[in-house]
């Protein structure tokens, strides 16, 4: 796939998510897709759950892509997630504070679909912003 | 102050600025009046400028090693024989590295006053030093 | 013997012996055993003045300082003559020379028995206006060395031979001035891609020339049109433009490359027109993983990131970090605490990607925690962290990062934040 259409791949991949699309973006993952992040590697169910649990927890969630890079057969999204806190999140009760924070995804494409990822997420600036973390220091 | 703990001094610097990069020893042991030219060319003139050249030095070859072959103190002078060693690998006074490996011997004579450094006088086989490092010298 | 006795000694040799020629009075300053360099006992001291005085006959040494204790004596010396024939194999006729030297030496029974030179040769050598054997030698060594870059590498197309004929330093300097710090595998990279693209190219050599460690290279570059040059699609049209290239070798291998080609003249042949000025990719990569390499090399000692950020940083650099926008001084105040924190601080890339200026690297980080760290006294825990972080390239440097660490799992595990909870 040419760099442009897997820039594109991603703009939709995206766009599905913003519009809760889950058909949309089953077809945009392959069945065996890989998502590697913090500590844990998911299958798709486990990457999916994960992504309804944020849908519960932010229902006004928005990712906003600032940066798309790509690069033979894969892409990099550098993009914020901003969102009110109105359900329960990690054992974290609703504290109607809002999320703002920057994550990077690369994901690893074949056949049009992505068939493997690594997520890195400022989850300390998120725990923070939600009152689970005390604000130290800036970094 | 007597030859010994000049000696001692000199060594500390070697040791410990030269080969490990503590640039404190230099506060420690040299003058504010301090100078030094080397016949490569280099010029430092207090302890600040010294601790610069010295970082330099480590920076042009990280690996930098100084071995002490032979010290001897004479009054307010003490001088050292050394075995210069290390490999080019970082830019040196806007020379890119050429990555290799330097052992130049040389010789040191400092003089001492109160127990600090004031000056000192360096000799070593210039030519040498260029063709081991692979560069050509300044302004050739 | 006394360091007294041996000063007088010594300086008897200088101004009996070296300056005035009285040869006689060896015996009687110089052991029997004595050793310098080549030169052995009292004969080899005899030949030693001659050589002095045979190339200088009015020659002057002078004792500007002695250092001595125990049997050991140390001088400096300055000496002035006016050459007549050569000394050391170089031609210093009818030249005034004057340089210094220091010595070392080892007494033994009142008599000098060792001598070790110290000397600024090249000095000697400028003033003669000669330039050294070795740096002339060399030339002919070199030109043959491009030569084969050419003939093998270029045009039979054997890339294996650059591990050979090129630094993995290599460093390849555009026409406009800007470095690419692409080293020997970017290099290799950027081969292969011309030579799909070129499949039949052919480099000739009209004329070389050598100076100092320098080579200079013209000729003319053809070849056919098969693959993507510059991003253009195959045209199957034959061109041939002319190019001046510059290497730099040492000892053996080609350090860098200045190319200064007529592409213009390429896209015209070719009926097409030039892209837009292009990134290289490869060469971006290569400064970020020299980044690393460089980071990685820094083992708790902080003065190594002034050769680091000098190579590889443009001063206007900007960190986009979750607390702000740092400037390149703020940066650094934090490498100085992490980097003494976590003195064994390595960080691997897991991978990497280019695209346009930007450069992407999936990276793990490991570190144990030896200093204070962000108010956090040292723990002596060990961390392992993964990061990605866009890296953009301007010039040859790096201008810009925005770096994702995943602080909250490295700071769990340094103890500073009790982990969360998790469904």
């Amino acid at each position: 796939m040419s760099i442009e259409q897997n820039k594109a791949l991603a703009r939709r991949i995206v766009e599905a998510f913003n519009k809760k699309d889950a058909s949309t973006l089953a077809d945009l993952f392959g069945p065996d897709f890989v998502g590697h992040t913090v500590g844990k590697d998911l299958t798709f169910e486990e990457f999916q759950k994960n992504m309804i649990a944020l849908v519960h927890a932010f229902p006004d969630y928005a990712m906003t892509i600032e940066d798309l890079i790509a690069e033979d057969d894969k892409f990099v999204a550098r993009w914020t997630l901003t969102g009110t806190h109105k359900g329960e999140f990690m054992g974290i009760p609703a504290s109607g504070k809002r999320i703002d924070v920057s994550a990077i995804t690369i994901r690893r494409v074949a056949g049009g679909k992505c068939v493997e990822g690594w997520d890195i997420r400022d989850n300390l600036k998120m725990m923070q912003q939600l009152g689970a973390v005390p604000s130290g220091p800036p970094k | 102050m007597s030859t010994e703990q000049n000696k001692a001094g000199q060594r500390r610097v070697w040791e410990e600025a030269f080969n490990r990069g503590n640039l404190a020893v230099i506060d420690e042991y040299f003058a504010p009046e301090y100078v030094f030219r080397s016949p490569l060319g280099m010029e430092a003139k207090g302890p600040e400028s010294f601790k610069q050249m010295v970082t330099m030095m480590r920076t042009a070859l990280p690996d930098l090693h100084v071995t002490i072959d032979d010290m001897l103190a004479d009054g307010d002078k003490v001088m050292t024989r050394f075995t210069f060693a290390g490999t080019f690998k970082g830019e040196m006074m806007g020379i890119a590295p050429t990555g290799r490996k330097i052992n130049v011997a040389g010789m040191l004579i400092s003089r001492w006053a109160d127990g600090k450094e004031v000056q000192a006088w360096e000799s070593l086989d210039t030519l040498a030093f260029y063709q081991q490092l692979g560069i050509k010298p300044p302004g050739s | 013997m006394s360091v007294e006795h041996n000063k007088a000694n010594e300086k008897r040799l200088y101004d009996e012996v070296y300056n005035k020629g009285n040869l006689s009075l060896i015996p009687e300053l110089v052991s029997p055993d004595f050793v310098s360099g080549n030169n052995k006992g009292h004969e080899g001291y005899r030949q030693m003045v001659i050589a002095w005085r045979a190339a200088m006959p009015d020659i002057r040494f002078t004792i500007d300082e002695m250092v001595g204790e125990g049997d050991k004596l140390v001088y400096r010396l300055s000496g002035t003559g006016t050459g007549v024939s050569s000394l050391g194999g170089v031609d210093i006729t009818g030249k005034k020379m004057s340089w210094t030297q220091a010595i070392f030496t080892e007494y033994k029974d009142g008599k000098v028995a060792k001598g070790v030179n110290f000397m600024d040769t090249l000095s000697l050598f400028r003033q003669a206006g000669v330039v050294p054997p070795a740096f002339a030698q060399a030339q002919e060594a070199n030109k043959a060395l491009v030569r084969r870059y050419f003939d093998e590498v270029l045009n039979k197309g054997n890339a294996a031979l650059l591990d050979e004929l090129m630094a993995e330093y290599y460093v390849m300097v555009r026409a406009n001035g800007e470095i690419d710090n692409q080293g020997r595998e970017g290099n290799k990279k950027m081969f292969a891609q011309t030579r799909a693209s070129v499949p039949d190219l052919h480099v000739n050599i009209d004329e070389m020339l050598a100076d100092g460690d320098k080579v200079v290279v013209s000729g003319n570059w053809e070849g056919t049109h098969t693959g993507l040059i510059g991003g253009i699609p195959p045209t199957g049209k034959r061109f041939k433009y002319g190019y001046t290239a510059t290497y730099r070798v040492v000892e053996g291998k080609i350090v860098s490359g200045k190319i200064v080609a007529d592409q213009m003249s390429m896209y015209q042949q070719l009926g097409v027109s030039p892209p837009a000025l292009t990134q290289n990719q490869e060469a971006n990569k290569a400064l970020v993983r020299r980044f690393f390499e460089m980071a990685n090399h820094v083992k708790g000692d902080v003065s190594r990131l002034q050769a680091l950020v000098k190579e590889l940083i443009a001063p206007e650099y900007v960190v986009h970090t979750p607390s702000g926008d740092w400037t390149l001084e703020q940066t650094l105040q934090m490498w100085n605490m992490v980097f003494t924190a976590f003195p064994d601080m390595n960080e691997k890339i897991e991978d990497i990607l280019a695209e346009g200026d930007r450069v992407v690297t999936r990276s793990t980080a490991t570190g144990t925690h030896k200093g204070a760290f962000q108010g956090m006294p040292p723990s002596g825990k060990t961390f392992r962290m993964s990061e990605v972080v866009v890296f953009r390239v301007a010039g040859g440097k790096l201008v810009e990062e925005w770096p994702l660490l995943d602080q909250l799992g490295m700071l769990q595990q340094l103890g500073a934040i009790p982990s969360v909870p998790s469904k």
